[in-house]
């Protein structure tokens, strides 16, 4: 996806800050569509968070949320309905959301959205890909949908993709777990105003992720003085305690949790734990331990096992090899003929 | 049952909306009343196996993930099992502490849960998606009530987001805080933390005293025969919810089962996983310690990919009202109205507890306590969350995890049949439901959401896979 | 007068490597791993010589692949085949009799292109870290911030076990050319 921002002559006048401000109630919603497939439901209660604008104000001025199974009224084939008319009457212009991994194994029956009109069940796989044609935007709403994690974690059960894998487009990756409401309504507005914002090699907008959590940490200096918490609770540098900061792009430090911008884990004296980062909960975990576990065939272990390992094969295979090269008398040997041959050469020079 | 299973007309609702999840509802309906229900959740995410081979630590980072508005039940519980597996307690803040922000997270779900999920299937609701198309038309609350309930459900959404400021404060960051751990809290007591905590607290008592209380009132005033709907008997199961004390001697919301109305003692060792209709491999009936997760889809006979734990063979009921009954602070019925009531009673008083626990907070002291995971033994840890009893059964070797298995308050209250064919709570409540028109049951929506059922919690699957019946009414 | 076994660009290549080498190692562990007993003051220190000793890393391997006839150090096929087995039997012991390879013995060799190839991965891992935003779409391509730090640290675990296995064999096993590589001559 091109890193550039859409020019500005292709927005909709009813669509700018400009527009918002002047005429709250009769103008018209930008359609959204909030697509929950393998999912916890994390993110659209984080939308909930959201606290400037509240998710009221968001509904009545901001986002026509046409489907979201959390929240919509109707149920059952009247839901579906919904989903199957905005794929039709407001195709082009509509958002998709959507929330989750998306679960490929057993042909997609891990997940539905319901059962069609038709009666036949719909997997989310299949309505991700249906609804991702028609839509304007598709934005990929916290980690699982972005990379695929962390239900795809090994050994993925449920053999789960992030949403880029399975269409066509490009897909906005708004990752965390949950996403801070600030990240979704941020990327949500600038694709209604603006349309699509900056983005990183990973299709993040780089206004949100632009930076690692280490770069921006209050705790930074604790850092580069080597001052470090030893345990959970302590309110120095929590590098050595396993914090995934320094590999984990996101502006928690800064923006802070949640809607009302109060706090943040490593404000709560514990690790970040990387939930951002597309290696979350694979790579990013163990949470407690700075590097993430080596698989050997049927077993992990930890990096510094393989570090001591190592060390303990060297030490013991040159203890070995020094008691027979003594033994055998090859090192004195050795020995004797290098000596042996300095001391000639040193009798060279005098003469 | 003795009704013929195949008779009546069929109602599926598919997706059930408002449900933490996907999942779908099936009925058969004969003269106006339902004589047979199925449900099943439809996604299934098998964090069990997720979970082999990692640190035990992770635990309740990891299992948080398995459900997005009652995250902080799964880290209690994860650490409940890892702290029975050290052999270690939390220090006296800590666990107060983990209970500020389980708590924080329970009330947040409480309140969504009410004016998000339940509300809509009673009031008229405004012209704003996803509110419309609406759920009914058996809208009775006078204009000035539903306004009322209207104004409330908008600003439930600004009070539940203050619940989980407390998760916030406490714990860094909601939904999935990181403040609950095996071995306490992380954030320091001191006078500021606690005067903020009072003062949201403060406000969210006065929602529930002011606002909630009124409104479920207003419901039961104008659908009293709610009172009656999805009604089964007393067949309840808690385990203790916030314990007083580190050494959890006793709970604020006790354990215990309640059978047939008679209360008794939890044995966890009497609960079993009944594998029959589901499409889970392994022995029929297991103790959960032992349990195996084997999906195979084709399993013949299955409907369910959600398993279908019993209490010595019973399907129990977990809840606001399973626990309010326990310790006999609600004991009028049980029915969809007398579950949305205890839930907000439930609420208020976790509001009181809140204050309490935050005055008895000792500033200065520890509240993480410090220990060696053990290379190898088990772990159970069990608790009360917002839906029921939830319980992970943890077993460590070579200092990783060898096996975990959890079971979610919604596999009890959304269990298909059992090995004997006895339905499960839901299925149960909803049998003798009236159903008035078969194109809109709603009756059957309000009984399920009354549950409040997560299928994210399920974290198992059904596989829709169905003879063509003799007529459908896909609603 | 002795044969001439390593050039001077040699000599001052290996002896600039040692140093610098252990500057990466020490200060690459401290760096996972700090501790203030190791000498240094703060991890701001560690960086600042981790770094500074990898521009001389660079430069220093960038001019070695310049200069070096690597042929010299390259496995033939022989030393994987007749020549590895004449080699272990003595290293382990089997055989008293010393056997006579040209200048590298196979272990030597297959040591010296090991290094060929771990020290440029290990830098170029380094450099992604240097400039992560720049190099994003290489990070990914190595599987994250996150995979590349636990490639580093099992590249320098298994670097540092080899150069004791080298430093121990230069003191014991070929003393005779040990003076080579200080004067150039055997």
């Amino acid at each position: 996806m091109s890193s550039r921002t859409r020019p500005r002559r292709a927005l909709r006048t009813e669509h700018t800050p400009q527009a918002a401000a002047a005429d709250a109630d009769r103008r018209e919603k930008h359609p959204l569509v909030w697509l929950e497939t393998n999912t916890c439901h994390g993110n659209i209660l984080s939308l909930l968070n959201s606290q400037n604008p509240d998710f009221g104000v968001l509904l009545r001025e901001l986002l026509d949320l046409y489907w979201s199974n959390t929240l919509m009224g109707a149920k059952g084939f009247k839901s579906i309905d919904v989903l199957e008319k905005v794929m039709v009457e407001r195709a082009g212009e509509y958002i998709l959301v959507v929330e989750g991994t998306v679960p490929t194994a057993a042909g997609g029956r891990y997940a539905y959205v319901g059962l069609r009109g038709n009666g036949e069940p719909w997997t989310v796989t299949d309505a991700v890909v249906e609804l991702a044609a028609a839509a304007k935007h598709v934005v990929a709403v916290g980690s699982c949908a972005a990379w695929g994690l962390p239900f795809g974690a090994h050994p993925n059960p449920t053999g789960s993709k992030p949403v880029s894998a399975v269409v066509n487009q490009p897909v906005i990756n708004v990752p965390g777990c949950p996403a801070h409401p600030d990240w979704i309504i941020g990327t949500l507005a600038h694709l209604v105003w603006y349309g699509i914002p900056e983005l990183d090699a990973e299709n993040r907008p780089v206004v949100f992720y632009g930076e690692t959590i280490h770069n921006l940490c209050q705790r930074r200096h604790y850092f580069e003085s080597g001052i470090f918490a030893r345990e959970i609770g302590e309110p120095w540098c929590l590098y050595k305690i396993g914090c995934k900061g320094p590999v984990t792009y996101a502006d928690c430090p800064s923006r802070q949790w949640s809607g009302e911008h109060l706090n943040w884990p490593v404000g709560a004296n514990t690790p970040c734990i990387g939930c951002t980062s597309p290696e979350f909960l694979e790579r990013t975990a163990p949470f407690f331990e700075h590097l993430p576990d080596v698989h050997l065939p049927g077993v992990r272990v930890r990096p510094n096992q393989v570090g001591l390992a190592t060390g303990v094969a060297t030490a013991l295979g040159i203890g070995l090899h020094l008691a027979g090269s003594l033994l055998t008398g090859r090192l004195q040997k050795e020995w004797k003929k290098g000596l042996g041959k300095t001391g000639s050469k040193f009798r060279l020079k005098r003469k | 049952m003795t009704t013929d299973k195949n008779a009546g007309t069929r109602i599926v609702i598919n997706p059930t909306t408002r449900t933490m999840g996907a999942s779908q509802v099936e009925v058969r309906v004969k003269a106006g009343r339902v004589v047979d229900a199925r449900c099943g959740a439809t996604v299934f995410r098998g964090f069990e196996l997720i979970l082999r081979d990692r640190d035990p630590r992770d635990a309740a980072y990891i299992t948080q993930r398995i459900c997005g508005i009652c995250p902080t039940a799964h880290a209690t519980a994860a650490s409940f099992a890892v702290e029975d597996l050290a052999g270690i307690r939390p220090p006296h803040n800590g666990n107060l502490l983990r209970n500020l922000i389980f708590a924080g997270d329970l009330l947040q779900n409480h309140i969504r849960h009410f004016y998000l999920f339940t509300v809509p299937d009673y009031v008229r609701v405004p012209e704003i998606r996803p509110l419309t198309p609406p759920s009914t038309t058996d809208c009775r609350l006078p204009r000035a009530e539903n306004q009322r309930l209207i104004d409330n459900y908008f600003q439930s959404i600004d009070v539940s987001r203050k619940a989980y400021e407390i998760d916030a404060l406490l714990g860094g960051k909601a939904p999935h805080p990181h403040g609950i751990l095996p071995g306490g809290g992380s954030v320091p007591v001191t006078a500021i933390t606690v005067l903020n905590l009072l003062s949201i607290v403060k406000t969210i008592y006065r929602f529930i005293e002011e606002r909630m209380l009124p409104d479920v009132y207003t419901l039961a005033e104008h659908y009293p025969e709610y009172f009656e709907i999805g009604a089964r008997g007393v067949d309840f199961l808690n385990f203790g919810l916030f314990p007083v004390d580190p050494e959890a001697s006793a709970h604020h919301f006790p354990g215990a089962a309640m059978i047939g109305g008679r209360k008794e003692a939890v044995d966890s060792g009497e609960i079993s996983e009944h594998l029959r209709y589901t499409h889970f491999e392994g022995a029929p009936v297991e103790h959960p310690s032992r349990g195996d997760t084997r999906p195979n889809p084709d399993k013949p006979g299955g409907y369910s990919w959600a398993k279908a734990p019993r209490y010595r063979g019973r399907a129990l009921e977990g809840g606001p009202l399973a626990q309010l009954w326990t310790c006999g602070d609600y004991r009028r019925g049980v029915s969809v109205l007398d579950r949305l009531i205890a839930r907000v009673l439930l609420s208020r008083e976790v509001a009181g507890l809140m204050r309490k626990w935050l005055t008895a907070l000792k500033p200065g002291r520890p509240v993480f306590s410090h220990f060696q995971v053990p290379k190898s033994g088990v772990g159970v840890g069990l608790t009360g969350a917002m839906r029921g009893p939830l319980g992970h059964w943890l077993e460590v070797e070579g200092g990783r995890i060898k096996h975990y298995q959890i079971i979610t308050p919604t596999a009890w209250n959304f269990s298909p049949h059992d090995d004997q064919g006895g339905p499960g709570p839901v299925e149960e409540a909803l049998i003798g439901t009236p159903v008035a028109d078969p194109n809109e049951p709603v009756e059957i929506g309000r009984v399920l959401h009354s549950f409040d059922p997560c299928m994210s919690c399920v974290a198992h699957v059904i596989v829709v896979d169905r003879p063509v019946p003799d007529r459908v009414i896909v609603f | 007068m002795a044969k001439l076994r390593h050039p001077l660009p040699v000599r001052l290549f290996h002896w600039l490597l040692v140093p610098t080498m252990l500057v990466e190692l020490v200060t690459g562990f401290q760096l996972t791993n700090f501790s203030p007993r190791w000498g240094l003051r703060n991890v701001s220190s560690a960086k600042k010589l981790h770094f500074a000793a990898a521009y001389v890393l660079t430069a220093l391997f960038a001019a070695y692949l310049y200069g070096r006839n690597k042929a010299e150090i390259v496995p033939e096929r022989r030393d994987l085949g007749s020549r590895l087995k004449k080699f272990l039997a003595y290293e382990l012991f089997l055989t008293p009799k010393k056997p006579e390879f040209p200048k590298y013995n196979p272990g030597q060799k297959l040591l010296y292109s090991l290094w060929l190839v771990l020290i440029p991965f290990v830098l170029l891992l380094g450099w992604l870290l240097y400039f992560p935003r720049f190099f994003q779409k290489w990070i990914h391509l190595f599987g994250g911030l996150s995979n590349v730090r636990r490639l580093i640290y099992l590249v320098s675990v298994v670097l540092t076990a080899s150069i004791a296995g080298h430093v121990y064999f230069a003191l014991t096993n070929s003393v005779a050319h040990l003076k080579s590589i200080f004067t150039g001559r055997t």
